[in-house]
């Protein structure tokens, strides 16, 4: 986690693209042996690639969003429509993500064999059963993000206090800045009596400090602690990201709830470099009234979530970025007498587009009820290896962790190469 | 002169003397002190040579040794006590007075109730219990591998040692969990990789090893028994541990091992195997019980690992830095940057009994703990010798709160409640200012806990913001009678306030080139002289000289 601190800013991007793989200029670099053009440079600094997460949090059913088997046993009462995919079908209760189907893709075939939220959550974040291993975007932080970037690499955005660490050893640089809603992060406004000139002189005094104590010593520590400081300063700066309400036709487009005003700040901070973004929509553990929650839910993730979709490929955003809808695990077909779904990690369905991702593809396959998975089946290890590979970063490398070699994707797992451009 | 049950230092050290050579096969050798033998094989002990660094300066030490001890920097009559002493034996002197001081048991506690339970709360046993069971474990300096084996053989029934069942229940005994870290925490080695197939990478660790050590606790589990309405630890008499290879299918059972240890031969299973069987009711207790077989065999002397993993986390509680890094990656790819000295270590903290505190005091007396962070001038780093220069390293959370707390003055503002209460409570004042101070400390605990047990130094944004802007972080700075800035504006002459300033911060004196730079800044400040203080203090709190231990 530490930075070489004697490298110039090129040799960082360098020696983060030794992590890409299957790159024509990583291939080229190593080949000639000398630095790659600046102008390349610049354009994977302006284009860095980015993660959108969409958590269904509770666990959404598969048979009511990506998987839906009308007229079968355990069915429901739910259609299936066409999608802007020939020939592939989802619930008619995502009429609007349908219309941007051509920018999804679904693997119907996931079986976590967990079905536990605490397990599944962690296995789905970070692509291990057990273990202190950092989540997606974490890893996403750390190794597709500027250094210098204004805000912090990895924000989600969600209204419920779910205890985790997502970073582990890759140090708190790369972990999570949780927002609870559209609001700001705590102390970003300076205390009362410090204005712009005494937080100036307040500062210039910390590094005055600093740099005498520094001289003769290893630097290392001295700046990473000074770097927190100055990140904060750039976060104070940019206060104004957070608390911006969205425009009136924003509002019209995404809707005026409290996840539809997520998802618009999730778009305004990917357009402001912010390296991965996570959005959580709460209330899908429908163990009781499964179908009208459902179409409670997804009738309210359905239009923001397909205009964040349909925002982002029409901003030229979806190229450079890594889009996943998922959840802890799916839900039982069978229902049970409270007209619930139950935890079912057995066979259930995960959706990804954009960066690196076939479009409109459908890997893998249920049986006929929804009760088992047919053909294809995977588990959240290769989903990791997936969305990684998707972004370039080689997954069987290890981390950049001095002392330990962890590799960065479970070796058991691979990607599902079907899925990868 | 209180009725502290805290032991002289003396008699604890003059009581572990005996113990010190009962088995050691050399005596002759062995009479030498540890801490000469350290420097023999350290090799930094002859401080001419430009290689081996530069001894620290008296105020270096005073800060490192009350850090590493007691866990809080000196409070300006102590700093000004020490730098002012004479005595060729001061620092010796300093050692033994901080290793009785009342702050030091405090100190132990922190350090291995987050080493043993890595912050984790709740489950069934409270942190204060807990807490208050170490604290009495190292007020009566009970040996280390005695304290282990409690935390491990107690399972919440006896009063007495129901605390020491934290580790366990804390962990709600999840065998994959518990495993780990008895991996990590007691045997330096984070076998996680393991779980599912022998490692990728550190070919020593195999499947076998992560469920030999799974098969001690894999039958245990956390029953609520209603009726006293509390949690316990029970044991069922049955369950194989088997395991199979992700990438081979190569599969296997094991019974409890150790390691490379032989296995525990385990007796034959009676027809009626239980003492209590499990039910709906009562916890199991077999008549043959997997755990209770675990204590012993992790602090067994042929368990090498165990008091080799100690020595080097007590060496990176004193240095800053394992001989072994990280700590929980012992394996022959990664060997100790000194074998030897590891060895010396292991093997000392075997024979004087596992006693703490006077390994503690080893180490602190020994030539290489009193290396300076300073580079030594037109030296290449890479002709120094290994550990001749002293690490920065980051204040635990910790060290960093009561630090705070103490330069910033809030300490001295609770001082005479202190006192009175410890008369009260026959306690003492360390003890009682903890507890009038602890929901302040504890604030800043949690803004700079580090969010995983494995991460590195994590200087966050958030840490720096709360430090900017946090209503709590001000409050230190206002002028109320007894905080370092009532202190510095009562004081008018503008040496002796930049002498205030860096005792109370730096503990130590300030060069004359620092005395100008707060001058400057006084005279030069467009408001009141007020804001130029509260903004030297701020800066010198949130300064890297502050934030590591050097």
């Amino acid at each position: 986690m530490r930075r070489n601190t004697g490298c110039q800013p090129l040799d960082h991007q360098l020696s983060r693209r030794s992590f890409l793989a299957g790159s024509a200029l990583a291939g080229t670099v190593a080949g000639a042996g000398q630095a790659i053009p600046a102008l390349a440079g610049e354009q994977i600094e302006q284009k860095h690639k980015q993660v959108l997460q969409v958590f269904l949090q509770g666990g959404v059913s598969q048979l009511e969003s990506w998987d839906p088997k009308p007229g079968t046993k355990y069915g429901g009462p739910f259609g299936a429509i066409p999608t802007s995919v020939p020939g592939v079908h989802i619930s008619e209760l995502l009429p609007e993500t349908a219309r941007q189907m051509h920018h999804l893709s679904i693997v119907r075939s996931v079986n976590i064999k967990i079905n536990d939220h605490g397990q599944g959550r962690m296995f789905m974040e970070k692509g291990r059963r057990a273990g202190d291993y950092p989540y997606v975007g974490s890893v996403a932080a750390k190794y597709l993000g500027p250094e210098d970037s204004q805000l912090p690499k990895f924000i989600t955005i969600s209204t419920r206090g779910l205890r985790d660490q997502s970073a582990a050893f890759l140090g708190a640089r790369y972990s999570q800045l949780k927002l609870s809603g559209a609001k700001a992060p705590d102390n970003l406004t300076l205390p009362k009596g410090i204005d712009n000139s005494a937080e100036q002189r307040r500062q210039q005094l910390r590094l005055a400090m600093n740099d005498r104590f520094a001289s003769g010593r290893r630097k290392a520590e001295i700046e990473a602690y000074n770097a927190s400081f100055e990140q904060a300063q750039r976060m104070v700066k940019r206060r104004d990201v957070f608390v911006a309400e969205p425009s009136a036709t924003d509002l019209e487009r995404y809707g005026r709830h409290e996840f539809a005003k997520n998802c618009v700040l999730a778009r305004t901070l990917l357009e402001e470099g912010v390296t991965c973004v996570k959005v959580s929509h709460h209330g899908y553990d429908t163990h009781a009234e499964n179908f009208n929650f459902h179409l409670e839910q997804l009738g309210e993730f359905d239009r923001p979530f397909a205009t964040l979709l349909n925002d982002l490929a029409n901003r030229g955003m979806l190229e450079h970025t890594l889009v996943m809808v998922y959840s802890e695990f799916g839900r039982t077909p069978k229902i049970n007498v409270r007209y619930g779904r139950d935890h079912w990690g057995t066979a259930w369905s995960v959706a990804l587009g954009g960066c690196g991702i076939v479009p409109g593809a459908v890997v893998g396959k249920t049986n006929a009820e929804g009760t088992a998975v047919a053909d294809r089946e995977v588990d959240a290890g290769h989903l990791f290896h997936t969305y990684f590979s998707a972004l370039g970063l080689d997954t069987a490398a290890d981390h950049d962790v001095p002392g330990r070699s962890i590799p960065i994707g479970d070796p058991a797992a691979d990607p599902i190469k079907e899925l990868l451009a | 002169m209180n009725s502290s049950p805290f032991l002289p230092v003396a008699a604890i050290l003059l009581g572990s003397i005996s113990t010190l050579f009962a088995d050691s096969p050399s005596p002759a050798t062995a009479q030498k002190p540890l801490h000469l033998r350290i420097d023999r094989l350290s090799g930094v002990a002859n401080s001419d040579s430009p290689t081996t660094g530069q001894r620290c300066n008296d105020a270096e030490f005073l800060r490192r040794i009350y850090l590493d001890l007691v866990g809080v920097i000196p409070s300006v009559e102590e700093a000004r006590a020490f730098l002012e002493d004479a005595s060729p034996t001061r620092r010796q002197n300093l050692v033994d007075r901080l290793l009785a001081d009342p702050r030091h048991t405090w100190h132990l506690v922190d350090t291995f109730d987050v080493m043993l339970n890595e912050r984790r709360t709740g489950n069934y046993v409270t942190n204060a219990e807990w807490r208050n069971w170490l604290h009495k474990q190292f007020e009566q300096n009970t040996p280390l591998d005695q304290i282990v084996r409690t935390i491990l053989s107690a399972d919440g029934t006896d009063e007495a040692t129901r605390p020491a069942a934290k580790f366990l229940l804390v962990r709600k005994l999840d065998s994959d969990l518990v495993t780990r870290d008895l991996g990590r925490i007691l045997l330096g080695r984070d076998m996680q990789c393991a779980q599912c197939h022998d490692h990728p990478i550190v070919v020593d660790y195999l499947q076998r090893h992560y469920f030999g050590l799974s098969a001690f606790v894999s039958r245990s589990y956390v029953f609520n028994d209603k009726k006293k309405k509390r949690n316990i630890i029970a044991e069922k008499a049955e369950g194989k541990t088997t395991f199979a290879s992700v990438f081979t299918n190569e599969k296997g059972e094991t019974g409890p091992r150790i390691l490379d240890l032989p296995p525990i031969t385990e007796p034959e299973t009676e027809k009626e195997p239980y003492q209590v069987k499990p039910s709906k009711t009562a916890g199991g207790v077999p008549k043959y019980s997997r755990r209770r077989q675990l204590s012993d065999a992790i602090t067994d002397p042929a368990n090498v690992a165990f008091r080799q993993n100690f020595a080097n986390r007590l060496w990176a509680m004193m240095l800053g830095r394992g001989l072994v890094e990280p700590l929980d990656m012992h394996h022959s790819e990664n060997p100790p940057t000194n074998p030897k000295l590891l060895d010396l270590l292991a093997d000392e903290l075997h024979h004087n009994g596992y006693n703490i505190r006077l390994m503690i005091r080893e180490i602190a007396l020994s030539e290489v703990y009193q290396r300076s962070s300073k580079l030594p001038e037109n030296v290449p780093m890479d002709s120094l010798q290994p550990m001749a220069i002293a690490e920065l390293e980051p204040l635990t959370p910790e060290q960093l709160a009561w630090s705070t707390l103490e330069a910033v003055g809030m300490s001295a503002t609770q001082h005479t409640k202190a006192s009175e209460q410890a008369k009260k409570n026959k306690s003492n004042a360390a003890t009682e200012l903890r507890k009038l101070l602890g929901s302040q400390a504890g604030v800043l605990v949690k803004t700079f806990a580090p969010k995983s047990p494995t991460a590195g130094f994590d200087a966050t944004a958030e840490q720096a913001l709360f430090l900017m802007n946090a209503a709590t972080s001000q409050n230190w700075l206002s002028p109320r009678t007894g905080t370092l800035v009532d202190r510095l504006e009562k004081t008018k002459d503008v040496s002796a306030m930049a002498e205030e300033l860096f005792l109370s911060m730096f503990s130590r004196f300030p060069t004359d080139e620092e005395i100008r730079w707060v001058a400057e800044a006084i005279e030069n400040h467009p408001q009141e002289r007020l804001n130029a203080i509260q903004e030297l203090v701020w800066a010198t709190m949130t300064s890297a000289e502050f934030r590591l231990n050097h």
